[in-house]
C-alpha cells in the first residue's frame, strides 16, 4: 500500500520572451503562428454554460484580434488566435445582455497550443443594458516580496512565498469583492474554494504561499467583482522555483485513502437549483454548528435524533450546481487514528490535487495546506461512522470546473507535497455526475379540486438518468401541508417511525412513476407505511387518526426530498431535487447548507 | 392519534356564543381518564403530546393573548390565571384583546384553563407567535458611501441624487415619468417594521407621528427609534427625499412616514402589532407597509389586518423569501392585502421569492440601495420589493384620495408588466411586476372591492361556529382560503368581486378551539359559481348534520338506560334499552351519551384491599419531602409542613396474577389543595394516570390497572407558588378488582352514525357511563 517514492523535483527555467510578450506587429504580413483557446463560460462558479455571449480577444495594445460566440452546442468554445509571435498575453472580454461583463485579464497563449481558461459570466445586478468596458474599477496589482520589495513577476523567478497588493478605484460601479490569488485554480466562493480569501476592501494585501506551485510556469489566479457584477479575473504566468527542501523517501506520508476504511473517497453533487456561489456563504441557523469538534467527545452521544438514522447519503447543466467532493485522510487525522508510522513520517506542507478525464493523464487542479484541512478527514470520518448528514462533512477540496460535465467520468489523486518534493499519487477512483432532475407532482395535481379523501399521490422524476457506474436509484419523501386553512402538523407515511427521520423512503431503481396511495392509519396491501402526524421542527411524529383526509379542505402536497444516487466502492453521484425541512433549512442530503427548496407544494381540495 | 382528543379537551377553552349570549361549555371535565381500558396510559405524555402542537411555531413564554366581549368575564379569567394585564385594543365596541403575562408558562396556563369553567364573554385565547424579518441579505455595508459621496453630490442629473444610478427599481419602475403625476404628498405610510433612523438626511420633513406600542408612547415627528436597519431601508424605498442632491431617491418621496416599531429589535409580539396596527389606522395611516411574517395564524393579527381593510386602509405584505409556490404564511395571505414578489434587474423573478396565490405583483427586491443608518445600504428580499408597492400606492392615493385598497390594488394589478411565461395572474409574478409610470396612467376603477363575510352557525342559529374552513376558487384570478374565527365569521375584505366556487368545510376537528372532536362531525358545503358582488355583503351558512344511534342491549339481565346529556345545560333524555333502540339527533349541539343498569354492576371481592383502619402503613412505603401518615383511618398525603415545589409519596408493589380483562385499582381520595396549581397524582409505573386539585370532598376514583408487576404510586406534589386549602390529599378503602369475565356480556354495542358516517362502539359498562369510543377521555358528540 505505502509505496513511497520521490518525484524527483524538476528545475524548469522558464524563459519568458519578452519580445512574445509584447509583439510588434507587422500589418502587412499574414500571421504565421495559431494558438487556441478552449475557453468555457458559466453563469456562475460551478453553474452552466453562458450560451451566445460577445467574446472578444483582445492584445494588450487594445487590438481585437478575434470575435466569437459563446457555444451553444457544447460546454467549451473554441478560438482560434493567429499570432506573429511565438508566446503572448491577450484577454478575453465576453458580454451579454442582463449580463455583467466579464474579462479575463493577461491569458498567456503560446503558438501551437490550447489554454483552457474558464469565466463566470454572471446575471446584472444593477444595470442591465449598455454596460461598457469602461465601466471596470480601475484595478493595480502589484507583487512585492515578503519585505516589501517589488517584484516583476513577468520576468522574476519566485523562490518564495509573497505579497500580492490589489488597489482599486471606482469608476462607475464600486467594488463589490476581491478574492485573494491561486496557484492553478480560479478562486470562487468559499463554499468551493475554501482556501482562498475575501477582501470588500479598496486596498488589500494577500500573502501567497509558494508551496501551492510547481517549479516552473504556473497561473497565478485573482479576481475582482464590481457592484453591477462585472468581473475581472487575472492571470498572471509566473516561475517558480522552490528552494530543495530535505526529505527523505521513508518520511513522505502518502495520503491513505477513505475508502481504506470503508468510507467514501469522491461525492459529486448535482444540485437541480443553482446556487450563484460567490462571495460568503452564510452559515445557516441551525443546530448543527454547534456540534463540537473536540476529538476526545463522544460525537455518537452528540447526535440528536435527526442524526441517528443513516441516510443513504447521499460543467453544469443549465440553471445548475455541479460539483465534487474529494476526501482523503490528511497527515494530522491518520496520525489521530494512529495510522502514521510516527518514527519516520513527517507531515507534509500540503497536498496537490490531480484530475484526469481519462484515468491516465491527470493535470493539477489545486493545492491545499495541511493546516488548512488538518484533522477535517478524521471527523469526516467520524460523521460518517455515525450517519451524519452531509452538511456535516468538510471535503478537502471541492473541484467546481466548468470542465466537469454530467456523465463525464472523472478521476482523481492526490499526493503530499513537501516543498519542492512531493509523494507519489494516491488513487482515488473516479466519479460519473449525474444529469439533474425534477419531481413532477402529476396526481392530485396543482388547484385541483373534488380530490378523494384518500388521494393516490402520484409523482415522477421528469427525466431517467443514467450512469456508467451503476445503476441510478430515485429516492423521495413526501409530505402533506395542513396548513392553508389550519396550523396542523404536517402528514407522512412512514413504516417505522422510531428509525425513520423523515418519515417512509420511497426509493426506485427507474424513473417510472411512484404510486403512493393514502391510507391513513390503515395498513394496505402493497403499501408498506402508515401515515401519521408529524412535526418537522421537533421530529416528533404521532398516528393519524383516520383513513381519509377531511372534507372539502384544501392542502397541499410535496416531495421534500427527491434525490438520485449511484454508489460505487469509491465514489457516491448524487443528483438532488430537493432537500427541504424548514425555510432555509434542509435534511443534509445538499451539502450546501441552506438546502434547496422544491418548486412547488401542490394545492388541492378534497371533495366530501 | 385518538389521544390527541386530549389537547381539545385542555385547550378546548374558546367558547362559541349563543345568540342571546350564552356560552357554551367546552370544559366541563375534570381530567378523569379512568373510561381507558389501559392502565398503562402517561398523562402527561398526553398532554404534553398535545400541548406541544403549539410547539409548531415559536411563541413567547409567559404571555396569552385573549380576545373577549365581556369585562366581568375577562376579569375574572385573569384572577384564575393570576395574570397581569399588560394592555388591552378596542377594535370595536364590545370588541376587544387584552395580553397577560403569567408567572407560569403557556403550557402550564393551558392546563390550568382545563378546569377553569366560565368563558362566557370570550372570544379567544392564544400564544403570542414569535415572528420574524424575512432573511433580508446585507449584500454590502455601505456606510462609507456617505463620505466618498459627498464630493459628488453637485449632480444635476435627474433626479438629483448621487445615488440615481445605482437605483435600478425606480428606473424599472419609470419611476420619473410617475412623478410627473404623483410623489406621495400627503399621503402617511406606516412603517411596521424595526423603527426608522429618521436624522437620516435622506429624509427631511418625511414623518408624521409614529406610536411605540410596547411603551404606548408616540414617536414624535422626526424622532429617531432605529432598532433594526431593515426598517430604515424599508423607509428609504418609500419616501427618502429626491431633488436634494444626497443620497437616493424614494418612490413616494413625499409621502409621510409614521414608523411603528415592532422589532426592537426582537418581534414585540402579535399584541403589540395589533396594537400598533390599530393606532396606525386611528391616527391616519393611508397605508400599512409590512415586510415581515411567518408560519402561524393569529387571530389578533386578523383583527388588527381585518380592522384595517374594513376602514379602506391598504395592506402590503411582503410574501417571503421560501421560494416555494405555496398557500400559506401570515399575514401574506389574509384576503385583500397586496402581497409583493420580488424581481430584478432583469426583470426575472428572484430565485427566492415565494410563490403563490398571494402574490398580487412583483416588484424590485434584488440588490436594492436604499437608507440605513448613517449611510446606505445595498438588501435584498421580498422585504425590499414590498416597500416599493406601499409607495406606489402612496402615489395612487394622492392622484386618487378616496379610492379603496381594491382600487388601489387593482391598479397595480392592472398596469403590472408580466414577467413570467404566463399571461395574466400567476402565482409566480401575481399580475407582474410593477409599473408606476403606467398604474398612475390608470382610470380609478369603477367596483370598490368586495367586503364579504360568511358566518357559520349551527342549524338552529344558537351558536357561532368557529374553524370552518372556506376556499374561494376561481377560474382566473388568485384563489382565496380562509377560515371562521370564534365568532363564526370568515372575512374577505377588499377581494375582487368575481364568480367563484366556494367551498366550506368544517369545523376541523383537530384544533384545539373548535367544538367538536371527530373528523365524522365535520360537514361540507359547496356553492358552484357563486357570484361575489361588488360592495359589502354578508352571508350566512347553517350547518346542518345528521345523527342516528342504534344500540343493542347487553346480553346480560338487568334494566338498561340510554341517557343523552347535553354539555351545556343540566338538560338531558332518558331512553329504555329493551333490545335494540335507535335514537335521532337531540336538540343538543354537544351531548355525551351514557348509559345506566340496574342492578347496578358488582365487581368481584378485591385481590387487594386495605382501609388503614388499624392505623398501619400495610407496607406501602413512604417517600417525598413529608411522608405520609395515617390519621383517623386514612392516609394524609402532604399537609401544612409541604413546601413548594416538594412533594408527599406512598407506593408499592403489586403483582397481579393473569386476568382476561385486567383489573380496576379503585380507592376513595378526598384533595385540599389549590386549584389548578398543586396536585394530587397517582402514577402507576411511573406513568401518571389520574390527577386532580382544588377542594373536593371523598369521592371514589376508579382506573384500569393490567396484568402483572406494578408499582402504584400515590402523591401530592406542589408547586412552587402560593397555597390554598390545607396542601392535602388524603386516601382510604384501596382496593384491585379483577374485571369479572362477564365484562362483555355488559357490553352495549351501538352504532354512531354522524352526517353518513357509521361509528361502531363496544363498551362495557365496567369502564363507566359515558359511550364515545375514544380512549383515554370522556368525549361528547357534537352535532349541528
Amino acid at each position: 500500500m505505502k509505496k513511497w517514492f520521490y518525484v524527483s523535483s524538476i528545475l524548469m527555467l522558464v524563459l519568458l520572451f519578452l519580445g512574445g510578450c509584447f509583439p510588434s506587429t507587422p500589418e502587412e504580413e499574414e500571421p504565421t503562428y495559431e494558438a487556441t483557446i478552449e475557453l468555457r463560460v458559466v453563469e456562475f462558479s460551478s453553474g452552466g454554460r453562458v450560451e451566445d455571449a460577445d467574446i472578444k480577444i483582445i492584445d494588450l495594445e487594445g487590438n481585437i484580434l478575434t470575435t466569437t460566440k459563446s457555444s451553444s452546442i457544447n460546454d467549451s468554445t473554441i478560438i482560434k488566435i493567429p499570432m506573429y509571435e511565438e508566446s503572448k498575453y491577450v484577454d478575453i472580454i465576453a458580454m451579454k445582455t442582463g449580463y455583467g461583463i466579464s474579462k479575463i485579464v493577461g491569458v498567456k497563449i503560446d503558438k501551437g497550443k490550447t489554454s483552457k481558461e474558464e469565466m463566470v459570466l454572471k446575471a446584472a445586478e444593477l444595470q442591465q443594458e449598455n454596460i461598457s468596458l469602461t465601466e471596470f474599477p480601475e484595478v493595480e496589482i502589484k507583487f512585492t516580496t515578503l519585505d516589501g520589495t517589488p517584484i516583476n513577476i513577468l520576468t522574476q523567478t519566485i523562490r518564495d512565498d509573497f505579497l500580492v497588493k490589489v488597489s482599486s478605484s471606482k469608476t462607475k460601479w464600486n467594488l463589490q469583492f476581491v478574492y485573494s490569488p491561486l496557484f492553478n485554480r480560479v478562486p470562487r466562493a468559499g463554499f468551493l474554494t475554501p482556501e482562498r480569501e475575501i477582501s470588500y476592501e479598496e486596498e488589500v494585501t494577500f500573502r501567497v504561499d509558494i508551496n501551492a506551485a510547481d517549479n516552473g510556469e504556473n497561473k497565478l489566479y485573482l479576481v475582482v467583482y464590481d457592484d453591477n457584477a462585472n468581473r475581472l479575473q487575472y492571470v498572471f504566468s509566473i516561475n517558480v522555483l522552490k528552494s530543495e527542501t530535505e526529505v527523505e523517501f521513508n518520511q513522505i506520508y502518502e495520503p491513505i485513502l477513505m475508502s481504506d476504511l470503508d468510507a467514501t473517497n469522491i461525492y459529486s453533487f448535482t444540485r437541480r437549483r443553482g446556487v450563484e456561489f460567490y462571495g460568503v456563504i452564510p452559515s445557516p441557523n441551525n443546530e448543527k454548528k454547534e456540534l463540537t469538534r473536540n476529538i476526545n467527545s463522544n460525537l455518537e452521544q452528540k447526535f440528536s435524533q435527526e442524526k441517528t438514522i443513516r441516510k443513504s447519503p447521499y460543467s453544469a447543466p443549465k440553471d445548475a450546481n455541479l460539483f465534487v467532493q474529494l476526501y482523503w485522510l490528511d497527515y494530522d487525522s491518520a496520525l489521530i487514528l494512529e495510522l502514521v508510522d510516527t518514527q519516520t513520517q513527517v507531515r507534509p506542507d500540503g497536498y496537490n490535487i490531480y484530475r484526469s478525464f481519462d484515468g491516465e493523464r491527470y493535470e493539477k487542479i489545486g493545492y491545499v495546506d495541511s493546516d488548512l484541512v488538518s484533522t477535517n478527514a478524521l471527523y469526516n470520518y467520524l460523521y460518517w461512522l455515525y450517519d451524519y448528514p452531509m452538511n456535516y462533512y468538510s471535503p478537502l477540496i471541492v473541484d467546481g470546473s466548468a470542465e466537469l460535465e454530467a456523465g463525464k467520468e472523472t478521476w482523481y489523486a492526490v499526493s503530499s507535497v513537501y516543498g519542492d518534493k512531493e509523494s507519489s499519487k494516491a488513487n482515488l477512483g473516479s466519479v460519473v455526475p449525474l444529469n439533474t432532475f425534477n419531481v413532477i407532482l402529476e396526481n392530485p395535481s396543482d388547484e385541483s379540486r373534488d380530490v378523494p379523501r384518500a388521494p393516490v399521490f402520484k409523482w415522477s422524476p421528469d427525466k431517467v438518468l443514467n450512469s456508467t457506474e451503476g445503476t441510478v436509484t430515485y429516492n423521495y419523501n413526501m409530505f402533506i401541508y395542513d396548513r392553508t386553512q389550519a396550523d396542523n402538523l404536517l402528514i407522512a407515511p412512514f413504516s417505522d417511525p422510531s428509525t425513520e427521520l423523515n418519515g417512509f423512503m420511497f426509493s426506485s431503481e427507474s424513473a417510472n412513476q411512484i404510486v403512493a396511495p393514502f391510507t391513513g392509519n390503515q395498513i394496505e396491501e402493497n403499501c408498506d407505511y402508515m401515515w401519521y402526524y408529524f412535526d418537522e421542527y421537533s421530529l416528533e411524529v404521532m398516528p393519524y387518526d383516520y383513513n381519509v383526509l377531511q372534507p372539502n379542505k384544501t392542502y397541499a402536497w410535496a416531495i421534500n426530498v427527491a434525490y438520485a444516487e449511484v454508489i460505487d466502492e469509491d465514489s457516491v453521484s448524487l443528483s438532488i431535487a430537493a432537500d427541504f425541512r424548514l425555510r432555509d433549512y434542509g435534511w443534509g442530503i445538499d451539502p450546501y447548507p441552506y438546502g434547496m427548496e422544491p418548486d412547488l407544494h401542490a394545492d388541492f381540495t378534497t371533495g366530501n | 392519534m385518538k389521544k390527541n382528543y386530549f389537547l381539545f379537551l385542555i385547550l378546548g377553552i374558546i367558547v362559541l356564543l349563543f345568540t342571546g349570549c350564552a356560552t357554551l361549555n367546552l370544559n366541563a371535565h375534570s381530567d378523569n381518564i379512568t373510561n381507558s381500558k389501559d392502565g398503562n396510559i402517561d398523562v402527561d405524555t398526553l398532554l404534553n403530546e398535545f400541548i406541544n402542537k403549539i410547539d409548531t411555531f415559536e411563541y413567547y413564554q409567559n404571555q396569552l393573548i385573549v380576545g373577549y366581549t365581556n369585562d366581568e368575564a375577562f376579569d375574572e379569567l385573569k384572577r384564575y390565571l393570576k395574570a397581569f394585564e399588560e394592555g388591552i385594543i378596542e377594535f370595536e365596541k364590545d370588541t376587544k384583546v387584552a395580553l397577560l403575562t403569567l408567572n407560569i408558562s403557556v403550557k402550564d396556563a393551558l392546563l390550568k384553563l382545563k378546569t377553569y369553567n366560565d368563558f362566557d364573554g370570550i372570544r379567544y385565547i392564544e400564544p403570542s407567535i414569535k415572528r420574524y424579518l424575512p432573511d433580508y441579505e446585507i449584500i454590502e455595508s455601505r456606510n462609507d458611501l456617505k463620505i466618498s459621496r459627498e464630493g459628488t453630490l453637485e449632480s444635476f442629473e435627474d433626479p438629483y441624487n448621487p445615488y440615481w444610478d445605482e437605483q435600478w427599481g425606480l428606473k424599472k419602475v419609470r419611476a420619473d415619468e410617475a412623478w410627473q403625476k404623483a410623489t406621495g404628498k400627503n399621503v402617511v405610510v406606516a412603517i411596521i417594521d424595526g423603527g426608522v433612523d429618521a436624522s437620516h438626511r435622506d429624509f427631511m420633513n418625511s414623518f408624521v407621528d409614529g406610536y411605540d406600542p410596547v411603551t404606548e408612547s408616540i414617536i414624535k415627528s422626526g424622532e429617531s427609534r432605529s432598532y433594526d436597519p431593515h426598517g430604515t431601508h424599508v423607509a428609504g424605498i418609500v419616501a427618502a427625499n429626491k431633488n436634494d442632491h444626497y443620497g437616493i431617491a424614494g418612490l413616494a418621496p413625499d409621502a409621510l412616514i409614521m414608523p411603528i416599531p415592532i422589532f426592537q429589535p426582537n418581534f414585540i409580539g402579535d399584541f403589540y402589532v395589533a396594537k400598533g396596527v390599530k393606532w396606525a389606522v386611528d391616527n391616519g395611516a393611508n397605508i400599512l407597509q409590512n415586510s415581515w411574517g411567518g408560519p402561524g395564524f393569529s387571530n389578533v393579527l386578523k383583527d388588527a389586518f381585518d380592522y384595517a381593510l374594513k376602514n379602506d386602509v391598504v395592506v402590503v405584505v411582503s410574501t417571503g423569501n421560501t421560494y416555494i409556490d405555496e398557500n400559506w404564511g401570515f399575514p401574506n395571505t389574509i384576503p385583500g392585502v397586496i402581497g409583493v414578489g420580488s424581481s430584478n434587474v432583469n426583470d426575472e423573478i428572484s430565485t427566492f421569492s415565494s410563490r403563490g396565490d398571494s402574490v398580487s405583483v412583483v416588484a424590485p427586491g434584488e440588490k436594492i440601495l436604499s437608507t440605513v443608518p448613517g449611510g446606505w445600504t445595498y438588501m435584498q428580499g421580498t422585504s425590499m420589493a414590498s416597500p416599493f408597492v406601499s409607495a406606489l400606492a402612496a402615489l395612487l392615493l394622492e392622484k386618487y384620495p378616496d379610492a379603496t385598497p381594491y382600487q388601489i390594488r387593482k391598479m397595480i394589478e392592472n398596469s403590472a408588466v408580466d414577467v413570467d411565461e404566463i399571461n395574466g395572474f400567476s402565482k409566480n409574478d401575481g399580475y407582474g411586476r410593477i409599473d408606476a409610470a403606467a398604474a398612475l396612467n390608470e382610470q380609478l376603477p369603477e367596483q370598490k372591492g368586495a367586503k364579504f363575510v360568511i358566518n357559520f352557525t349551527d342549524s338552529k342559529e344558537r351558536f357561532f361556529i368557529p374553524n370552518v374552513y372556506v376556499s374561494l376558487i376561481r377560474e382566473n384570478g388568485p384563489n382565496y382560503y380562509a377560515r371562521s374565527l370564534i365568532d363564526g365569521n370568515i372575512a374577505f375584505y377588499q377581494i375582487d368581486p368575481d364568480i367563484y366556487d366556494i367551498i366550506i368545510g368544517g369545523p376541523d376537528y383537530l384544533d384545539p378551539y373548535s367544538p367538536n372532536y371527530r373528523m365524522e362531525e365535520q360537514v361540507g358545503y359547496k356553492f358552484n359559481a357563486y357570484r361575489i358582488h361588488d360592495g359589502e355583503a354578508t352571508v350566512f351558512q347553517e350547518l346542518v348534520s345528521t345523527f342516528s344511534a342504534t344500540f343493542e342491549k347487553p346480553s346480560a339481565e338487568g334494566t338498561y338506560k340510554i341517557i343523552i346529556s347535553d354539555v351545556n345545560s343540566e338538560a338531558n333524555t332518558v331512553y329504555s334499552l329493551n333490545q335494540e333502540l335507535t335514537i335521532y339527533k337531540p336538540d343538543y349541539l354537544q351531548f355525551y351519551i351514557m348509559a345506566d343498569v340496574e342492578p347496578s354492576l358488582e365487581f368481584p371481592e378485591p385481590i387487594y384491599s386495605y382501609n388503614f383502619d388499624d392505623d398501619s402503613l400495610d407496607e406501602w412505603i413512604v417517600g417525598g419531602d413529608v411522608h405520609p401518615y395515617v390519621e383517623d383511618g386514612y392516609i394524609v398525603l402532604g399537609g401544612g409542613q409541604l413546601q413548594d415545589n416538594e412533594l408527599s409519596k406512598l407506593s408499592k408493589d403489586f403483582d397481579l396474577p393473569d386476568a382476561t380483562y385486567g383489573y380496576k385499582l379503585n380507592f376513595s381520595l378526598k384533595v385540599s389543595s389549590e386549584e389548578g396549581w398543586d396536585y394530587f397524582k397517582l402514577y402507576i409505573d411511573d406513568n401518571l394516570v389520574y390527577r386532580d386539585s382544588g377542594e373536593k370532598d371523598w369521592y371514589s376514583v376508579s382506573v384500569p390497572i393490567s396484568e402483572g408487576n406494578h408499582t402504584v404510586t400515590f402523591s401530592y406534589e406542589k408547586d412552587g407558588a402560593a397555597s390554598e386549602g390545607y396542601d392535602t390529599a388524603y386516601i382510604d378503602n384501596i382496593e384491585i378488582v379483577q374485571l369479572p369475565e362477564d365484562y362483555m356480556d355488559y357490553a352495549i354495542n351501538c352504532t354512531i352514525n354522524i352526517n353518513n358516517y357509521s361509528i361502531e362502539i363496544t363498551h362495557s359498562l365496567y369502564d363507566g357511563d359515558i359511550i364515545d369510543g375514544i380512549d383515554g377521555i370522556d368525549a361528547w358528540f357534537t352535532t349541528f
